[in-house]
């Protein structure tokens, strides 16, 4: 049966307002060591193939000081994204929002949860660290992946989703596709 | 179970296809064989070695036939297959997402088909059972699709034989394309790839240039080209360019024929039903609600002739594709109705969803950004025009100028086409820049939502939104922010308050 109900915008559950929680306070910090080592490693083979080389002068100064510069940079970009990452989580969904240039905010209603992964890298074991992946069906299954959580914060909130989708799913009957056979009488 | 007492050998044994599937792999290995030993000879590559990895091939046939089982319980398809590697599947039927039947030209005699069933995971997990009577593959899927709506019927039932009701016994015609619409389709719409499929890949397996075929047939432009004035030259230009066109759009006709000949779209119970092929008949049946989105599109020849193709799409695997005609309709995954006419979209469009997207009003995207670019570029090409070589040459200028045009022009008509509408619970994102596209999908089919905004569209209040389907991700770009805020709260209220498709 077709039915349109009106829905009164004002009253709906807006997710700008959701509370935004900051990554653990180490990850930006790690993030940033991984920047600068990766630029250092780099620019130390620089230096060492400019010594070993014959090389013009200018070269000498301009090859290592221009990539000292872009490492410099994206270590910079890569802290302040880490810096500004930011997640919410809701009865209904996970939301995060990043970016540095471009401010991206994705919402992951749960129910569309396929499924959650949990991945630690050796660093982020080192550090006590986890990220968390969402996927949900089809085109780009990854639909987004929380990095920079405490292992603790990273198993308790894929404990919530699982739970969580569950239980939507059992209320309302719908699988993560919306296309359960039994619905759309048409 | 056992197959004696259905008569069809829907049961719990494990199967071996017959051997008249070796047919399918054999028609692949000499579409692969033909240009390698042509390519042997014409690269004076050694013969021995073709030989040889043809043999090697043919092995492969014979021991992908040999080490192939499957068998259909009573809650899944089973595959058992490979000798090098041995692959176990189970495809339960409540992950199914269609399943179709397959009937290329050389099985037509011998009245076998082949059997495709699509499921919800990752591309490889597609069952084929290649080489089955007809009416075998018809129990089958009705027996798969009597189990997942309700599952009361047994496989007794459904194993029946001719009592059997298939897809086809209760669906009824909808619609059909005629050559005429076919041949109009092949000119609108590229379809040489499909005609030309086999020659590329021809080329890429033989290292062979276009240039090394010319150099052996003898052709020598330096010879040819040599004393010709530029009238000749230009002439020969023109025509040459011609004759590409013509030859591309006979091969596009081709093409758009072979994919869909005898083009017909019933409706079933619960979906739709689609016929089309010329040298191998493709069977679709997709039940409606497995149907994420639904694309209008329009090329620009489409849009003189007031035609537009229709898309049915489907859960897509893989990177996200942004043309839904491209090469997953190819392979059939998505059903393309082709050069629809435009009064006649409604039609098509209802078998799945009730929408008129003409009908709506569209909230269009921001102005200031078209402005924005508009000056931007504007700024670019006066600059182009101020190069000193145009202090010389009027004609560069002009030439400037109308590209300029063009330009801001087309941006125009872009920024114009883009608009979001949103009724009851669908969505509808128009876009296009001289065709008008729609994406068209059920705000319950949303997998997620994103809103992005640059620094600058952030001091002005814009806002991009994209929409995730299963099947397609729709942007709409440069909307008041309080606006885009509000869909998405609407959407996401939608979605998880639990509402049904229907």
């Amino acid at each position: 049966m077709f039915t349109n109900p009106n829905v009164p915008l004002d009253s709906l559950p807006a997710f700008a307002g959701a509370e935004y929680h900051p990554m653990d306070a180490r990850y930006p910090r790690l993030v940033l060591g991984v920047a600068s080592a990766f630029g250092l490693v780099i620019l130390a083979v620089l230096v060492v193939v400019l010594l070993v080389k014959d090389v013009p002068a200018a070269l000498r100064w301009i090859a290592p000081g221009g990539v000292l510069l872009l490492f410099t940079w994206i270590s910079g970009v890569s802290y302040t994204y880490a810096r500004l990452l930011r997640f919410a989580v809701r009865e209904h969904d996970v939301i995060l929002r990043s970016g540095v240039f471009f401010r991206k905010e994705t919402v992951q209603p749960i129910s569309r949860v396929q499924h959650v992964e949990r991945v630690q890298g050796p660093l982020d074991k080192r550090f006590g660290l986890a990220k968390l992946k969402l996927y949900s069906a089809g085109t780009g299954g990854l639909s987004f992946a929380i990095p920079g959580l405490t292992e603790e914060t990273a198993l308790r909130l894929q404990g919530f989703i699982l739970e969580r989708r569950r239980e939507i799913r059992d209320t309302t009957g719908l699988d993560g596709i919306a296309d359960s056979p039994e619905t759309s009488p048409g | 179970m056992t197959p004696e007492d259905t008569g069809s050998r829907i049961g719990d044994d494990w199967r071996r296809l017959s051997p008249w599937s070796m047919l399918q792999s054999v028609a692949k290995l000499v579409s692969f064989a033909v240009p390698l030993v042509l390519g042997a000879a014409l690269a004076s590559l050694d013969l021995m070695t073709a030989a040889a990895i043809i043999g090697v091939a043919a092995l492969n046939v014979v021991l992908g036939y040999l080490f192939y089982r499957f068998r259909i319980s009573d809650t899944a398809v089973e595959v058992r297959q490979g000798w090098l590697q041995r692959t176990h599947l189970e495809l339960s039927f409540d992950r199914i997402q269609n399943i179709g039947i397959e009937e290329p030209f050389y099985f037509r005699l011998l009245g076998i088909v082949t059997l495709k069933i699509d499921s919800a995971g990752s591309a490889t997990e597609e069952v084929r059972v290649a080489a089955i009577r007809r009416a075998e593959a018809e129990s089958i899927r009705a027996f798969i699709k009597a189990r997942r709506s309700g599952g009361e019927a047994t496989s007794n039932e459904a194993g029946g034989g001719e009592a059997t009701p298939t897809p086809t016994d209760d669906a009824e015609l909808r619609f059909t394309r005629s050559l005429g619409d076919l041949v109009i389709h092949g000119i609108t719409n590229n379809r040489a790839f499909i005609a030309i499929a086999g020659l590329f890949g021809l080329m890429s397996q033989t290292n062979l240039s276009p240039m090394d075929l010319v150099r052996r047939l003898g052709i020598d432009f330096d010879v040819m080209f040599a004393g010709m004035s530029m009238v000749r030259l230009a002439v020969l230009i023109v025509v040459a360019a011609l004759l590409s066109i013509g030859l591309t759009a006979l091969l596009s006709v081709l093409g758009s024929i072979m994919a869909y000949y005898g083009f017909a779209m019933y409706r079933t119970s619960n979906g739709i039903l689609v016929k089309r092929g010329l040298l191998t008949r493709h069977e679709i049946h997709v039940e409606k609600s497995r149907i994420q989105s639904i694309a209008l599109r329009q090329d620009w020849l489409d849009l003189l002739i007031g035609r537009r193709n229709v898309v049915f799409e489907p859960v897509a695997h893989g990177p996200a594709v942004s043309n839904p005609e491209s090469a997953a309709a190819a392979q059939g995954k998505r059903i393309l109705v082709p050069s629809v006419r435009l009064q006649e979209t409604a039609a098509v469009t209802d078998e799945v969803l009730r929408v008129r997207p003409e009908a709506l009003r569209y909230t269009p995207a921001s102005k200031r950004p078209f402005y924005r670019f508009a000056i931007f570029f504007s700024i670019i090409y006066a600059m182009y025009a101020a190069l000193p070589l145009s202090r010389q040459a009027w004609w560069f200028v002009a030439g400037v100028a109308v590209i300029w045009a063009l330009h801001t022009a087309l941006m125009f008509m872009n920024w114009k086409r883009k608009g979001l509408a949103i009724d009851g619970d669908i969505v509808v994102v128009r876009s296009g820049i001289i065709g008008v596209n729609y994406a068209i999908f059920q705000t319950v089919k949303l997998q997620r939502i994103t809103r992005v905004q640059s620094l600058l569209m952030r001091r002005r209040k814009l806002s991009t939104l994209v929409f995730s389907t299963a099947s397609t991700a729709a942007r709409m770009p440069y909307l008041d922010t309080r606006f885009a805020n509000s869909v998405m709260d609407y959407c996401l209220y939608t979605v998880e308050a639990g509402h049904k498709p229907g």
